[in-house]
This record gives C-alpha cells, structure tokens and sequence, in this order.
C-alpha cells in the first residue's frame, strides 16, 4: 500500500521504488513524467528515511531492519540525554557547523528535543562527553542509514 | 551508567546497525558483528589502559 501521507501527485510510482524497478525504456518514450515521478518518490523516501529513523526500510518494505535502525538509533538519542548531552545548535566555526550537522542528522528527534529543551546539557555531568558522542554518532549513523535507502530505493542493494 | 556499561551498549547498538547495513552474506554476518563488537570493545579497553602511562 502506498502511504497515505505521499502527496497525490507523486505516488505513482512508488510501487517501482519499492520493488526496485527502474523505469523502462518504453516507460519514458515522450515523457519525462514518469521518471521524474520515480525520482520524486526516492527522494521523499530518504526525507522520510532523515526524518524518522527506519521509516526509508520500512517504505521500501524492509521492516526487520526498519525495526533494528529505530530502536538502535532511538536508544543512542536516548541515552545520550540521559548522560546529559547536548543537542548542538548552529554555531560560528567549523566545530560548530560539524557538530549541528551530527546532530541535525538524527532528524525528527533533534527538532523534538530542541523544541522541548532536552539536550540542554550539563557540561559538569559525569556523562557529558559521552552523552555528546552516542547523540553525534545516533546522527551520523541515521545519515547512513538514507544513503542506504537511497542504494535501496535505486535498486543498487537488496 | 559507567563507563563500561557506555562503552558496551554503545559498541552493541553500532555493531548491529554497521551488521544490518553490511553487504555481507547471511551466513558471515554474525562473524561480521562479532569481529566489530570485539574491535571496538577490546580496541577502547587497550587504548584505555595505553593511555594511563601518558604523563599528562
């Protein structure tokens, strides 16, 4: 089924996204619309994939490992919070960019936890360094996972 | 939650997601996992200890 919050005009090709179909031949004779539907569709894949951890597999209809990237990249997000780690704003600098980049990557999750003021931090915490690490690598790690659905989605991996 | 404990779960959690994304075969890939498992963990323990005869 394809979900039903995919804007109207861009589903029609998610079935190929999903079954790895790339677009025939006769498919773009005269047209362009169908592969500019496909490609539509793979990149609102990874926007769901950056957004929601695992939500890409799980669209692409590999839900074992939908399941597995959620919990994995959830638990690091979590943990990182509770050892008081920081979830980095934009700030002057190249640390700070590379730093708001790790973090921006885990997607949802970061935006929820600035709007709630989670990641404030504590940088006396026992745990600040590594809350810091597990929230950059439960980003960087989420930033894999879309290039993995973007493999997926364009047929280049299983 | 030590150190360890950090060290442990953190270790697990990047083994298993490196794993699932992994090209390797079915069959190669527990070996796969444990092999990074075990990088990691003993790798951060070696360095650990590597690190307590530097003077400052």
């Amino acid at each position: 089924m394809v979900p039903a919050f995919y804007p109207r005009c861009v589903r029609g090709s998610l079935d190929d996204v999903r079954n790895q179909r790339a677009p025939l031949a006769l498919d773009l004779i005269g047209t362009n619309t169908y592969h500019s539907n496909f490609m539509s569709n793979v990149v609102l894949t990874c926007i769901a994939a950056w957004l929601v951890p695992g939500a890409g597999h799980l669209i692409l209809g590999r839900w074992r490992r939908a399941i597995l990237f959620f919990v994995g990249v959830i638990l690091l997000f979590a943990l990182g919070l509770y050892q008081q780690g920081v979830l980095f704003g934009l700030t002057p600098g190249l640390f700070g960019f590379l730093k708001f980049f790790a973090d921006i990557c885990i997607g949802a999750p970061y935006f929820l936890g600035r709007l709630l003021d989670w990641g404030t931090g504590d940088i006396r915490a026992y745990g600040y360094e590594y809350g810091n690490t597990f929230l950059y690598t439960a980003g960087l790690l989420n930033s894999l996972l879309v290039l993995d659905t973007f493999d997926i989605a364009r047929g280049r991996k299983q | 939650m030590n150190h360890y404990v950090s060290l442990l779960i953190f270790s697990l959690t990047v083994a298993s997601l490196f794993t699932a994304i992994s090209k390797e075969a079915e069959n190669r890939r527990t070996r796969y996992f444990l092999t990074m498992l075990g990088y990691m963990v003993v790798g951060s323990l070696l360095a650990g200890w590597l690190m307590y005869f530097i003077p400052w």
